[in-house]
């Protein structure tokens, strides 16, 4: 096929001795191909491309689609087990359920909307839920929680950080609250090293029958295929979003990068999403199904050809559009939100868009959202786009999958020693010592944040954010009693002071985090997802900070998987990559994020980290506290500085077992609590637990520190650790089980009924008012909200 | 056969779904009823539910597009022969942008946003209603003083009229739940009445008591097990080593929908 004589192609084939100088050229018109991938589309295509051609390669080979630096490194994350349905590879991962609930399977799914939420923080961080959330959807799922993981800058640098703060909280609840999604928590940092680059990562959680589960291809089969185009009508919003997401931010605007999000459309889609899935299983029909991401109409139509074997021709002028008129490389390539691709039988064509559009009417919903027929499956394993009597694009399917490698050179560094107290902290009451601890920003309650957030809707909540380390929720029809499916925990974890100190270590202890919160709740933990989200690519310190990362994530997945599957690692199912988190030359810390999905057996109530029985013993189980290295206190009391150090150290070995104590914890039925060791160490997990329970009955807390001296030590290290209330009568024997399972268990004081906070730690006491030590850091963010600074 | 309840899904309606489960978990039967069917096909239910969401993405005011929607004509036809209806959270909004609560003389109420220390929009919290002396049909068999948990989810939820008022709908038994300290007192503080709500009403009812206009989610707590763990008291959630294998019971929300049974069957 030849192309039309009104498309001019993007560079002439002559101009190729000096690739260099094509780069260059075609960056200054909006189009990111480096030097050698001109040469490449042109040896691929046969040709010189066309300017709809390099628009789209630019966007297939960007970082953000390609993952051109990381594919390499990324083999190395273990991502088989037996409960994998589906890993890394499509839009999300996919795992199995045990009994009761094996007629369903999970959904996973794990991205950064880091860029545009820096650029513009509301809509960013919207577009990052509304994408993600489709990410799940699009595998026939039924979306049920989104978490986010945020990691903003420090409050104190200017207003900057702050409106950044105030637009992504509005963001993802003005997005994920009228979507009818739950948000089930996740984690929020401060730390300078994101004041001008802030981390938004989203997951996504979903359910789909275990016969339903939709792949991103073509069907295997001899019928008639065809492309349905559904949703919002394709604009120019988000256009080079994914070019703009795989380079520095350089205080340009590029805001016309950003996508424009629309809930209320999403909603309704959602519905009708859902009653298309429940239309082709009683029909027996095949189909596959993407949603519209980076790349718009010409990724997904072409990747789901090229999954498939075959080939595809896309009729362009048949896609639904706004009025105005738009270049077609924009109509092509734009990241319009609210859009999905069926490739379903030509005969199903007609009752499929009729579903949306008369059902469910999504036309009165949205101005010109609509359901086309945009194209057909061939067997010419060719991709084609025309366009008003034009072919914008003409290449084989192998030439977009054929992806991208890219070694870029990497620096591996030494890691920071551990951190010990320097002896110039001002000598303070133990009482002001933790009362200053629970008044910083790295330790407060996030709580002022979170009632932004709707985790409750569709009714299947059974733990919240802020009631225990992970949220959970029932896996079984909604409004039905526990007993009759397994139960669903979620949580994140990542440290970036931890990683900027050790980036290999950091990043083992972001995996042991996140599977330690879900299985303090009871969860075997199940499944893994991960961001990368790194800097500069092309500094090399960071790409060596990058394979040491996936080196940790990848040695704590490998230990941490068996009790999922004896022998077998906790596998990453889905994950996402974020490079050139870099603003000035300044590269963010080295910040994997983790999140960890877990199984709760039908007939075991999930446990809380909420105190709420007088009499309770506290036991603490895990690594004995015997280093402040990478605590909070360290940091707090070394200087704003200070790095605290290492992190405390990680016997991968002892985590598991922890990990397995405290889910046959849960399936004994031994403990009234639980609550993981984090920021701000024992003595602060011990106030948590206070706080999440009721105020009314009066209930108290009669610490004893363990051990003598150091007492800021035992108070306040870090090591790896889950407190629990146990009952009275059987604390003895539940210290000791653990003790047999080669973990340090201590007792570490009692719940009361006197209403008071008592501390006693070697030759010092502290005593409060329960409810004063309930509310201290309950201001701290509410504060901030709030101030007015100027600018 | 049990009484048949419709759950109104009307665009950007989101919680239509355990709605129907509530509903069903009372005994009753619940239907989806989507809003592009037609409107007539409504009178043959018994009981009509308005779901929370953001019908019409809250444009002009929340509710008062899908106010305007010949469902809710239907609805208000049915509602006069006595029909209940219970609009929550953005349902409610609805029913009082109809003007079918407090009912009878047009547009009186307004739901205002919430008014709140140092915060501002949407919030969400669990608080306590407490039930009042009432006609209200979705009260019925609850004794006035009883102390119920309910989650609440809303950035516009605060009851207003014109003076007096609500002193009047509240004289007249049609503020059948109002938000409540621990102690079964009436809020007057934040974060106990979470919306600085006028008489702290936490819903509104009509003079005959079967149409109500409630801003929590009962049908978020139908299992006991759901309680916040924030909640101390009867309806307190059991800690994990009191439980026995699968017990739990009925959550406080079933409470209003158990009330509608009682009352479809005696109808």
């Amino acid at each position: 096929m030849s192309l039309g004589v009104r498309v001019p192609p993007a560079f002439a084939l002559e101009e190729l001795d000096r690739p260099e100088r094509v780069s260059e050229s075609l960056r200054a018109r909006g189009v990111r191909l480096d030097a050698d991938e001109v040469v490449l589309l042109a040896r691929l295509l046969g040709r010189a491309p066309a300017w709809a051609e390099a628009v789209l390669f630019g966007i297939l080979w960007s970082e953000h689609c390609s993952y051109k630096s990381t594919r390499h490194l990324l083999r190395r994350l273990p991502t088989r087990a037996p409960q994998v349905v589906l890993g890394p590879g499509e839009d999300a991962g996919v795992v199995s359920l045990p009994a009761p609930s094996a007629d369903q399977v999970l959904v996973l799914a794990h991205e950064s909307h880091n860029h545009p939420s820096q650029v513009l923080p509301v809509e960013g961080a919207a577009t990052g839920v509304g994408g993600i959330v489709r990410d799940v959807a699009c595998m026939g799922a039924t979306v049920v929680g989104v978490l986010d993981s945020l990691r903003f800058g420090d409050p104190a640098s200017g207003i900057h950080v702050r409106d950044v703060i105030r637009g992504v909280v509005e963001g993802v609840a003005g997005y994920g609250n009228p979507l009818g999604v739950p948000n089930l928590g996740g984690d929020t940092v401060f730390d300078a090293g994101y004041d001008r680059n802030v981390l938004v990562n989203v997951m996504a959680v979903g359910l789909a029958p275990a016969d339903g589960v939709l792949r991103s291809r073509v069907p295997a089969g001899d019928e008639a295929w065809v492309f349905v185009l559904v949703g919002k009508p394709t604009d120019s919003s988000g256009f080079g979003g994914a070019a703009f997401a795989s380079d520095a931010l350089k205080g340009d605007d590029d805001r016309g990068a950003v996508q424009l999000p629309d809930p209320f459309l999403k909603r309704v889609l959602s519905v009708a999403n859902e009653a298309a899935f429940a239309r082709l299983r009683e029909r027996g029909v095949r189909a596959g199904f993407k949603d519209l991401g980076a790349g718009g109409v010409a990724c997904a139509t072409s990747e789901l050809a090229a999954a498939g074997g075959r080939g595809a021709r896309i009729h362009l002028d048949r896609a639904h559009r706004v009025a105005r008129p738009l270049a077609a490389e924009v109509l092509l390539c734009a990241e319009t939100q609210e859009r999905f691709c069926w490739v379903v039988p030509e005969s199903f064509a007609a009752e499929l868009c009729d579903l949306y559009q008369r059902e469910f009417a999504i036309g009165s919903v949205y101005p010109g959202a609509a359901a086309t027929i945009i194209g057909e499956v061939t067997d010419d394993g060719r991709f084609t786009v025309d366009w008003s009597g034009d072919v914008l694009v003409d290449c084989d399917v192998t030439a977009i999958t054929a992806g991208r490698e890219v070694r870029r050179p990497s620096r591996v560094r030494v890691p920071e020693a551990p951190g010990e107290p320097d002896g110039t902290a001002p000598a303070a009451p133990l009482a002001a010592r933790v009362e200053w601890l629970l008044e910083r920003l790295e330790v407060c309650p996030r709580e002022y944040l979170t009632r932004h957030y709707d985790g409750e809707v569709q009714g299947r909540a059974r733990l919240r954010a802020g009631e225990a380390d992970a949220s959970v929720i029932r896996a079984g029809a909604v409004g039905a009693g526990g007993g009759s499916a397994v139960s669903l925990a979620f949580a994140s974890g990542g440290h970036p002071r931890w990683c900027a100190a050790d980036p290999q270590a950091g990043a083992r202890h972001a995996v042991a985090e996140a599977a330690r919160k879900v299985a303090a709740v009871g969860a075997v933990p199940w499944a893994l997802t991960d961001c990368l989200n790194y800097g500069d690519a092309l500094d090399p310190a960071v790409m060596g900070d990058l394979e040491a990362g996936i080196d940790g994530l990848a040695a704590a997945a490998e230990a941490l998987g068996g009790l999922a599957a004896t022998g077998a690692p906790l596998p990453f199912v889905s994950g996402n990559v974020s490079l050139y988190n870099v603003s000035d030359g300044v590269s963010i810390p080295p910040s994997p994020i983790v999140m960890c999905a877990g199984v709760i057996d039908a007939d075991v109530p999930p446990v809380p980290m909420a105190l709420t029985r007088a009499g309770d013993v506290l036991v603490r189980v895990g690594a004995a506290p015997v280093t402040l290295t990478g605590s909070a206190f360290l940091r707090a009391t070394a200087g704003s500085a200070a790095s605290g150090g290492a992190p405390p150290p990680l016997d991968l070995e002892r985590e598991a077992a922890l990990h397995a104590f405290a889910v046959a914890s849960a399936r004994e039925r031994r403990a009234a609590a639980a609550h993981a060791v984090g920021d701000g160490g024992t003595l602060v997990a011990i106030v948590e637990m206070l706080r999440a329970g009721p105020a009314e009955p009066g209930l108290g807390v009669d610490v004893r520190v363990p051990g003598g001296e150091p007492v800021d030590m035992t108070l306040f290290s870090e090591c790896p650790a889950i407190v629990f209330a146990v009952p009275a009568d059987r604390a003895g024997a539940f210290a000791e089980d653990a003790r047999l399972q080669g973990l340090d268990a201590a007792a570490w004081g009692e719940v009361t009924g006197g209403g008071r906070f008592v501390v006693a730690a070697g030759a010092e006491t502290a005593s409060w008012d329960a409810g004063t030590v309930r509310a201290m850091g309950g201001r701290v963010l509410e504060r901030i909200w709030n101030e007015e600074l100027d600018s | 056969m049990s009484a048949s309840v419709a759950v109104i899904q009307l665009p950007g309606v989101n919680c239509e779904r355990e709605t129907a489960a509530a509903i069903e978990a009372a005994g009753l039967s619940a239907t989806v009823f989507a809003g592009t069917r037609a409107p007539e096909d409504l009178r043959g239910f018994d009981a009509f539910v308005i779901p929370g969401g953001f019908s019409y993405q809250d444009r002009v005011r929340a509710g008062a597009l899908a106010a305007k929607h010949p469902i809710v004509g239907v609805l208000a036809e049915e509602a006069d022969r006595g029909k209940p209806v219970l609009g929550i959270c953005n349902g409610a909004q609805v029913l009082v942008e109809a003007g079918l609560v407090p009912g009878g003389a047009g547009v009186e109420l307004a739901l205002a946003r919430n008014r709140m220390p140092a915060r501002d929009g949407y919030y969400t919290r669990w608080i306590r209603v407490r039930v009042e002396e009432t006609p209200c049909v979705f009260a019925r068999g609850l004794e006035p003083g009883l102390v119920i948990p309910l989650p609440m989810a809303h950035g516009e939820g605060r009851f207003v009229g014109a003076t007096g008022r609500m002193e009047a709908l509240e004289a007249a038994g049609q503020i059948p739940f109002r938000y409540a300290r621990s102690d079964g007192r009436v809020a007057t503080e934040f974060p106990d009445d979470p919306n600085g709500s006028e008489r702290a009403a936490a819903g509104v009812c009509n003079a005959r008591g079967n149409v109500l206009a409630l801003m929590p989610h009962p049908e978020r707590a139908i299992a006991r097990d759901a309680v916040a763990r924030s909640i101390a008291g009867a309806w307190s959630a059991p800690a994990p080593c009191d439980l026995d294998a699968g017990a739990g019971g009925p959550g406080p929300g079933l409470l209003l929908f158990r009330a509608l049974r009682e009352h479809l069957e005696d109808a």
